[in-house]
């Protein structure tokens, strides 16, 4: 009712603003009490002080009241109704919002996620930064190369180019530019295309996926069977048909189920589960005997499984991480997956038979014998095969592939002898006219092993090779292996090899004060002394135990100097009996000689008693007064009279002990980090790095420094533009 | 019969002055260099004494503070100036290079608590104890005209600290609360508030520029996203961090100056610090990144200065005069060359960042035979006459005491931890890694 009076107040007369503002002033000014003004803002906040705030807004004595508000909306019909709506559109009442720390926390939670996956996207960088050898600070990005920068480069023909280019064209390199693709992207139409197809792709995909998902699902263990029988089935088809139309092709095949069949016999699997052991086992229970054979045929097997170690010790020797990823993907084969038949065993090995005495017949038949050597047939390299021809060559002891004509030659160390001209008869003409590509050893008995050796390296090459076409073949794509589980911590940590070996030490600075220790120097004999008299008793007794079994290694060091040996003349020296008779002609006086030295060495390197008496410490001093005897005794530190040596019991050496210390001192005793192994940290010492030793760009190589900055430029953080894929552009 | 004789004009290999520079015929063979591993240690023996022997990192000392120094802030796209503030509300502009004092003004009303940069260098803004956030020219006024502020905001809750944003013009503070503001306004655009202790350190992330951190005084760091509504996480420390700092070129890493440690973080991972930097023998209280992100330099209350590499554990080198006091503030130059350190006796220091480097350009000659020394000294550095030889500072009584009585307390951890061991069962008293060492007390979602 109030504010429909005062709207009907105003809306009859206009108020000039002015003179009302002074008239309310003057009202207010009657009334004594202060008034406070009502604050006034010009900055938006989020936050609203509690001082800003007017005094009860929505109150009973504020100027604003809710009911007049809602009134004012019944007014309008539309509004109403919407209203109306809306709450009948309510029925049940809304969920309790979470508890205020609760929702923060989760709030906070999924904003930590988000941060750390964009945090994540700067790892490979980060990565390859901290590992590279050297880098220039700034970094370039490719924010810096503009286009203009390519036109830069460019320069008109001057008239000795236009000439040279006349007179020799063919020196001239054209490049040129497809212009149209250069100059149009991609139209809209296009590019809706290209999505469609690559929606139908993954949408393919998926139906693949959820097919395999399927059948692997699916428990029945006979159907699974059937499914296994019909794909062997449908491989020994395609074989059949492969034999027929390319009987290479069929071989390599061949080998390769040949393969699958070794690798499943050799896996542990079939491991004592023949009617032999089944029986044996049964029987062990009551028989020693058959326990016996049991447990021998266990060793056997324990002897034949065990690894061999070459004993080759460099980090280049290990197994690379290559290798053993190809074996674990064997698995995911199709032809491991499927278990050997009885069928398909016979009928490889009928096969093979019939390979083998083809290429036999080649053999033995006189025409083809140079043909061996030529690589036209096969043969496959456990029966000695004895030809005339063979024969004649066997004693250069030379391997050959016939396939590339190389001879290698197993050298043993027995002959030395190796002719060369039997190596040129025995080297073959390239005239290969054969139809497949196996290989044809001539060998001998003696180095059969070094033969079965590369005929292992060589197999083990070709299955890999094969095995890599074969999976291209099918189309079988690798199945995902499980990964062990990882930390959260390790998952995220990408590694890279260290592209420079240097050692990293990580320790203290050894932090003295500005004096330097002289008390050092004076120490240093007592401590030695009593060091010895501490070892001494200990020493002796492994002295002398040692002494027998002491091995001196001897090492050869390349940089010794070479024995220039000298010729006897024959003609002044009669006999050699002679020259060693005149040679020790005073044997004994150098023999004395050698003992007084040693002698001498010995009384140097003996440890003196320490006399610690201070003359008047206890006792009178000065002139004329005698120091008791006694009493200096007590301080005197002796010496034991006998320190063992090494060479003690080595008559006519000298092994100077002391010799080594000088250059101990300078020697590393420990394995610095990134080394695994003493000889890998040696190698890295011995190659030289300077000028003198190297040539000039490769010192600048080794010499490169890791970081290289610029002279007064601003090194800016890392920029987000790194991140950007520059395909593109 | 042809014979060959090696003959050689003395003339083309000795030299008269040291201009003459030869070619100088070499046979790289290495039979004929027997010895060349032993020449190149005696190289490197030597290179590194020499080392040793120009290693004065010392370069000038700026004075004119009339107070301790309590913050300075380097120019983001110059290196010659320096601007700097001290307890007594007084700003200082520095010409680096000249070494004298530009600009001179007192700014606040009791301590200046901070001063930063705006990204193009045109202004810097700076805030005290009086909770007005003022923003400067870094033009010198025209004669006549005084020192004023181009604007000046008064907040409503006490500052403690204030970092700008790597390219917009927006900055945070710290002090009750943490705070974003926007230049062009006079209220903050954000606030965050997790808890009740004041924050007395904030820092943006100038790589990832949405991120930011800031220390509480209840231990504890805590991380916000700018964008968003609520802070990240929140981990707290065995002991308080004094200050933080982002490096420069790897996103998710920080490193914080606590009481005596630094550790080093990886925001993804707020478990454990994935490095601890030891050696100072007070606490920390400041820490700076070189700009190529390999090297950070901290300053602390025990009068030094230490440069740490990012991925060991002590420090390469320790600086320190006999009239540094507790060290404020330090900073490293944007040419990675020089480290600013402002301390309690008035005074800005600058020193090399690397003790023994030639100042100035350098001819290729010489630049390849100290990359030589150098890459000598990388390879034969497990060498033990090298190793002690490089390693070897000369450092100040007192924190040689401080050292023996740190040194006496961790080996008695040590030892105890050890006989704990050998009296209790096998295995039940696991071998804990040093960073795995409860420097993380919780960490908060």
């Amino acid at each position: 009712m109030a504010i429909q009076e005062d709207e009907s107040i105003y809306s009859d007369e206009e108020v000039d603003e002015k003179k009302h503002q002074q008239l309310v002033d003057k009202v207010l000014s009657l009334n004594k009490a202060q008034q406070l003004k009502k604050a006034s803002r010009t900055e938006p906040t989020l936050k609203i002080s509690e001082f800003d705030l007017v005094k009860s807004v929505s109150g009973k004595k504020g100027s604003i009241y809710l009911d007049d508000l809602t009134k004012s909306l019944s007014k309008k019909k539309n509004v109403n109704i919407e209203h109306k709506q809306i709450l009948n559109s309510i029925h049940s009442t809304l969920p309790k919002p979470l508890e205020k720390p609760t929702a923060d926390r989760i709030q906070r939670t999924v904003a930590y996620e988000k941060a750390r996956l964009e945090l994540d996207r700067w790892e490979p960088i980060v990565t390859s930064n901290r590992v590279s050898t050297n880098l220039s600070f700034p970094l370039k990005t490719e924010k810096f190369k503009d286009k203009e920068d390519i036109t830069s480069k460019w320069r008109l023909k001057t008239a000795f180019d236009i000439e040279f280019e006349k007179n020799n064209p063919q020196a001239v390199e054209e490049i040129h530019v497809d212009i149209e693709k250069e100059k149009f992207t991609l139209s809209k139409k296009e590019i809706l295309k290209e999505r469609q197809n690559a929606a139908k792709l993954r949408a393919l995909q998926s139906y693949e996926e959820a097919k395999a998902r399927r059948n692997k699902k699916i428990k029945s263990k006979r159907y699974h069977r059937v499914q296994r029988k019909s794909i062997i089935k449908q491989q020994l088809k395609e074989f059949e048909l492969l034999q027929k139309t390319n009987p290479e092709e069929a071989l390599k095949r061949l080998e390769e189920i040949e393969k699958v069949r070794a690798h499943e016999r050799f896996s542990l699997r079939h491991k004592s589960t023949g009617k032999w052991a089944k029986n044996k086992q049964i029987r062990a229970k009551y028989d020693k005997e058959s326990r016996q054979e049991l447990a021998q045929q266990l060793a056997l097997s324990k002897e034949l499984t065990q690894k061999i170690n070459d004993g080759t010790d460099s980090e280049d020797d290990f197994p690379l991480p290559e290798e053993v990823t190809t074996n674990s993907s064997d698995k995911d084969n199709l032809f491991h997956n499927l278990k050997v038949d009885d069928k398909v065993k016979n009928f490889v090995a009928n096969y093979s038979k019939y390979w083998l005495n083809k290429n036999e017949e080649k053999i033995v038949t006189p025409n083809n014998i140079p043909a061996t050597c030529e690589g036209s047939s096969t043969y496959i390299g456990e029966t000695p095969v004895v030809n005339e021809d063979t024969e004649k060559s066997s004693k250069d002891e030379a391997l050959m592939k016939s396939d590339n004509c190389e001879v290698i030659s197993v050298q043993d160390t027995n002959d030395s002898k190796i002719k060369v001209n039997k190596k040129k008869k025995t080297k073959p003409v390239r005239k290969s006219t054969g139809t497949s590509d196996w290989d044809i050893e001539v060998m001998e008995n003696d180095n059969i092993d070094a033969v079965f050796d590369q005929l292992e390296k060589k197999m083990g090459n070709k299955v890999e090779k094969k095995l890599k076409n074969l999976k291209g073949n099918l189309g079988t794509k690798p199945k995902k292996q499980k990964r062990p589980a990882v930390d959260k911590e390790e998952k995220s940590l990408l590694t890279l090899p260290i592209q420079k070996k240097r050692p990293k030490i990580d320790e203290p600075l050894s932090e003295s004060l500005n004096r330097i220790d002289e008390n050092e120097e004076e120490g240093n004999e007592l401590t030695m002394l009593s060091s010895i008299l501490q070892k001494k008793n200990t020493e002796i007794k492994k002295v002398n135990n040692d002494q027998n079994d002491i091995k001196i290694k001897v090492t050869h060091l390349n940089s010794e100097i070479p024995n220039h040996t000298t010729i006897i003349d024959e003609e002044n020296k009669s006999s050699i009996e002679d020259y060693i008779a005149e040679a020790f002609e005073d044997c004994e006086k150098l023999q004395a000689e050698f003992d007084k030295e040693k002698l001498d060495e010995i009384e140097k390197h003996k440890p003196k008693d320490v006399n610690l008496n201070l003359p008047g410490w206890g006792s009178w001093g000065g002139t004329g007064i005698i120091p008791n005897k006694r009493k200096q005794r007590r301080f005197i530190i002796k010496a034991p009279k006998h320190i063992p040596r090494k060479d003690d019991n080595k008559g006519f050496l000298i092994i100077n002990e002391d010799a080594s210390s000088k250059v101990k001192k300078h020697m590393v005793n420990e394995l610095p980090f990134p080394f695994r192994r003493v000889k890998d940290f040696e190698a890295s010492i011995r190659a030289p790095i300077g000028q003198t030793f190297v040539p000039e760009t490769v010192f600048r190589k080794f010499t490169k420094p890791s970081v290289h900055t610029k002279l007064g430029t601003i090194i800016e953080p890392m920029d987000k533009d790194v991140l950007l894929n520059k395909t593109n552009s | 019969m042809k014979v060959k004789v090696l003959s050689r004009n003395p003339e083309h290999y000795l030299r008269e002055t040291k201009f003459d520079i030869h070619k100088v015929p070499r046979n790289y063979d290495p039979d004929l260099h027997p010895f060349a591993a032993a020449r190149e240690y005696i190289r490197a023996l030597n290179a590194v004494k020499l080392e040793r022997v120009f290693a004065k990192p010392f370069v000038c000392n700026l004075d004119g503070h009339t107070d301790s120094i309590s913050c300075i802030s380097k120019h983001p796209k110059g290196l010659s100036s320096l601007v700097s503030g001290a307890f007594d509300g007084e700003i200082r502009v520095w010409d680096i290079p000249q070494q004298v004092c530009v600009r001179n003004f007192t700014a606040h009303d009791g301590i200046v608590r901070g001063i930063s940069y705006i990204p193009n260098g045109n202004s810097f803004t700076s805030i005290g104890d009086d909770k007005i956030i003022k923003t400067w020219n870094s033009l010198r006024p025209q004669f006549g005209e005084e020192e004023k502020p181009l604007n000046s905001i008064l907040s409503k809750t006490i500052l403690y600290g204030i970092s700008h944003h790597r390219r917009d013009p927006i900055f945070a503070t710290c002090g009750e609360v943490c705070q974003i503001w926007n230049e062009s306004r006079s209220e903050p655009i954000k606030t965050f508030q997790w808890g009740v202790d004041s924050l007395h350190d904030i820092t943006f992330n100038p790589v990832e520029t949405t991120l930011l951190a800031s220390c509480a005084s209840d231990r504890s760091v805590i991380l916000y996203d700018m964008r968003d509504k609520a802070p990240l996480r929140k981990i707290i420390m065995k002991l308080r961090i004094n200050k933080l700092c982002w490096n420069p070129m790897e996103a998710y890493i920080f490193t914080c100056a606590s009481e005596e440690n630094l550790y080093s973080f990886d925001t993804r991972n707020l478990k454990h610090p994935v490095n601890i930097h030891h050696d100072h023998v007070d606490a920390v209280t400041y820490i700076d990144y070189s700009p190529t992100g390999r090297e950070f330099v901290s300053g602390s209350y025990d009068k030094t200065i230490r440069i740490y590499e990012t991925d060991k554990g002590h420090s390469r080198d320790v600086y320190h005069t006999k009239r540094m006091q507790r060290l404020t503030c330090v900073q490293w130059t944007l040419d990675n060359k020089y480290i600013l350190s402002g301390s309690d006796e008035m005074n800005i220091r600058i020193w090399k960042a690397r003790a023994s480097e030639k100042l100035g350009p350098l001819k290729p000659r010489e630049r390849a035979s100290l990359n030589y020394s150098e890459s000598l000294k990388e390879k034969y550095a497990s060498h033990p006459q090298i190793r002690r030889i490089k390693r070897h500072r000369q450092i100040p009584k007192h924190i040689f005491n401080a050292q023996n009585v740190l040194k006496a307390m961790r080996q008695k951890n040590k030892r105890k931890e050890a006989n704990r061991r050998a009296h209790s069962k096998p295995g039940s008293v696991p071998f804990v890694p040093e960073r795995k060492n409860h420097h993380v007390l919780a960490e908060h979602k």
